[in-house]
């Protein structure tokens, strides 16, 4: 048989022999596993996997949330730090969610320290005259000293401000250098603000997009 | 193509053992048949063997009963097949195959051939096929299926399987008129 096709249509259809079948069949059906605690099996491997993916959640978000809600006030409803007021001269902050203060007294201070607008004196004199309305509102420690009730009523502003904090008053009033008309807003009012939520904006969408990877 | 009474894959379905042992004893001569013809290596044909009524038994209840039954065991075969030579060197032929071929011929192909006897022929003929033409070769030339049964088995359209069939056979033709054949 020399002819390619006739070998190869010899072949056609014919098996090898399996020998040791009854060994490898024998071999088969120790093997098998039991279908029913298969089956029980892969619940309980999806139960493992779900539980161990909302674990993975919960630590994520958990971390994730103090960042994403910042002092800023930065979260699903960005809030505005307040209004600025440019006809009585006042910022007024904006009342926090469910009518409590949110910020702590230090977180206040500082809010005062970043809104504290237009320096007190001329124009071209803002960083000196930010540092001094700054000096004001953080002074350095003093000495606590007991006051009589007389001397009290005396107090003014240039007295040395007490340790213990006092309670904030949230509408803040300032002298600008060259009250701005109405028409012209203080530049650096609006450029202060804008700056702020600026960066706000920022850091929040870092946040989105770590939440998201 | 054998047929596989309809019952006995039902009481397979339904967790019978039994059942199930007889299919194994009905069915592994064609899958060793199969695997020994792809893999050219006994050992590793029985391993496939053994993994394809593995596979068999866990997915019996997916069976979709309106095709053959043995279509989707070639396919299960067929697949594992095809895992295997990839984790594999190449099939090569060996000097004493060409000798086997020979004689083999010889005797027109009246010859029961031995396992290591069909190890040598199918290395010979399988050599510098790629899997899916020696898949497609095993499957149509070897096994006698019909076209359509090779397609429902790999999963490809008629023009893969006719393109695959008539590479290999150009392959093994060219191979086969160097040592002399016509």
């Amino acid at each position: 048989m020399n002819k390619i096709d006739d070998i190869l249509d010899s072949l056609q259809g014919r098996q090898p022999e399996l020998t040791d079948g009854e060994e490898l069949t024998t071999r088969i059906m120790a093997n098998l596993p039991d279908r029913r605690h298969r089956h029980e099996m892969i619940p309980l491997r999806w139960l493992m996997a779900g539980i161990a993916a909302s674990i993975m959640l919960l630590v994520g978000f958990s971390l994730l949330k103090p960042l994403s809600l910042s002092v800023l006030g930065l979260g699903d409803n960005p809030r505005s730090l307040g209004e600025l007021d440019i006809k009585s001269n006042s910022f007024s902050f904006a009342t926090p969610r469910g009518g409590e203060d949110s910020l702590s007294s230090e977180g206040k201070e500082d809010y005062i320290g970043l809104a504290a607008l237009p320096p007190k004196g001329g124009p071209g004199r803002g960083a000196d005259k930010k540092e001094e309305v700054l000096a004001e509102v953080h002074p350095a420690p003093q000495p606590v000293k007991k006051r009589r009730k007389a001397d009290r009523k005396q107090s003014t502003l240039a007295e040395p401000v007490q340790t213990e904090a006092k309670p904030m008053n949230r509408q803040i009033e300032f002298e600008p250098v060259n009250p701005p008309t109405d028409s012209e807003p203080s530049y650096d009012d609006f450029a202060q603000i804008q700056d702020i939520r600026a960066r706000g904006e920022r850091l929040q969408r870092m946040v989105d997009a770590m939440i998201n990877e | 193509m054998m047929q596989i009474d309809e019952t006995i894959i039902n009481r397979c379905q339904t967790g019978d053992r039994d059942a199930f042992r007889s299919l194994v004893e009905c069915c592994q001569g064609m899958v060793f048949s199969v695997a020994l013809k792809m893999l050219a290596d006994e050992d590793e044909a029985k391993d496939i063997v053994q993994e394809t009524f593995l596979r068999v038994w866990q997915n019996i209840s997916k069976y979709d009963s309106s095709k053959r039954f043995t279509t989707w065991l070639y396919a299960i075969v067929s697949r594992l097949c095809l895992d295997r030579l990839k984790s594999r060197r190449h099939i090569v032929a060996m000097p004493e195959d060409e000798a086997v071929l020979r004689h083999y011929a010889a005797n027109d192909g009246g010859l029961e051939l031995e396992n290591r006897e069909w190890v040598a022929i199918v290395r010979l003929l399988a050599e510098g096929l790629s899997p899916m033409q020696r898949l497609v070769f095993t499957l149509s030339q070897l096994e006698g299926l019909t076209s359509q049964e090779v397609e429902q088995a790999t999963g490809m359209s008629a023009r893969q399987v006719k393109s695959n069939l008539y590479v290999a056979r150009q392959t093994i033709r060219e191979r086969l008129k160097k040592l002399g054949y016509e």
